[in-house]
């Protein structure tokens, strides 16, 4: 009984940092803000940067992983969990992606603040595909914890005996 | 009784992230950019035109020297204007 109550704290509390690193990730660039410094085009128009589409994607991908985390207070089936674990871990490997260069990529003097964003969000992308994977694996029915005992077995059993 | 809890938080994060994105959540000082002349234009009087940033970048940039768009501008030996953005990495456009 109290293995079970343990088991089921580590799944709370992996639904709960697959939330909180969908924050993180949210959240990361208001604390540590990528390049703020704009350029002039010809046409006389301030255009930012490029990190700054790579962030908005990176935005939006934190927006559906806690929307996808979300749906991990709700699925109880295994399958469900495998496939949501999955997806979350699926979330990791595009935000780590997108700063890439053969994505989007972030500015290239490595002295430009946005590498510093891009570090953190890498941390946190590389925590939310660990916890993605660890749901996925540790997905269990709540019937295979109690499993009723095969009555074919044990009718094997009754006539092995009596022979 | 759980899944319209779960429709109402996913349309509630889904609409404020949409809002948050479009006022510029990322990037506060963009959203002011529209309202007052561009950093790069209070930094310096001097302009000068940028062929194109790198490119990487791919911007037709009209950079001012002294802004913090441009992170110098030199002159080599064959006496040709070298304009590093910092955007660039380091690559140096030639100012012919």
């Amino acid at each position: 009984m109290a293995v079970l109550k343990q088991k089921s704290l580590i799944v709370v509390l992996a639904n709960a940092l697959a939330g909180g690193l969908a924050l993180a990730l949210a959240l990361t660039p208001r604390f540590v803000p990528p390049c703020t410094h704009q350029l002039e085009t010809t046409a006389g128009v301030p255009v930012p940067m490029h990190c700054h589409w790579t962030f908005q994607i990176e935005f939006l991908l934190a927006v559906a992983a806690l929307i996808v985390a979300g749906a991990l207070w709700i699925v109880r089936h295994a399958e469900a969990r495998r496939i949501v674990g999955g997806v979350l871990a699926l979330f990791g490997l595009l935000a780590i992606a997108v700063p890439q260069p053969w994505v989007i990529g972030i500015c290239g003097n490595s002295e430009m603040p946005c590498h510093q964003t891009a570090h953190w969000l890498w941390l946190w992308a590389a925590l939310l595909i660990a916890d993605g994977i660890f749901i996925a694996i540790r997905a269990k029915n709540p019937a295979d914890k109690i499993a009723p005992p095969d009555p074919w077995e044990k009718t094997n059993a009754t006539q092995k005996g009596a022979k | 009784m759980k899944w319209p809890l779960y429709l109402l938080f996913t349309s509630v994060t889904f609409s404020a992230g949409i809002t948050a994105l479009s006022r510029g959540w990322n990037l506060a000082p963009l959203a002011t950019a529209g309202k007052s002349a561009p950093a790069v234009a209070q930094a310096s009087t001097e302009s000068e035109e940028l062929p194109a940033c790198c490119e990487r970048c791919s911007h037709k940039a009209k950079a001012i020297a002294g802004s913090p768009a441009v992170s110098s501008v030199t002159t080599n030996n064959a006496g040709e204007r070298e304009i590093i953005l910092p955007c660039c990495a380091g690559k140096k456009n030639r100012d012919n």
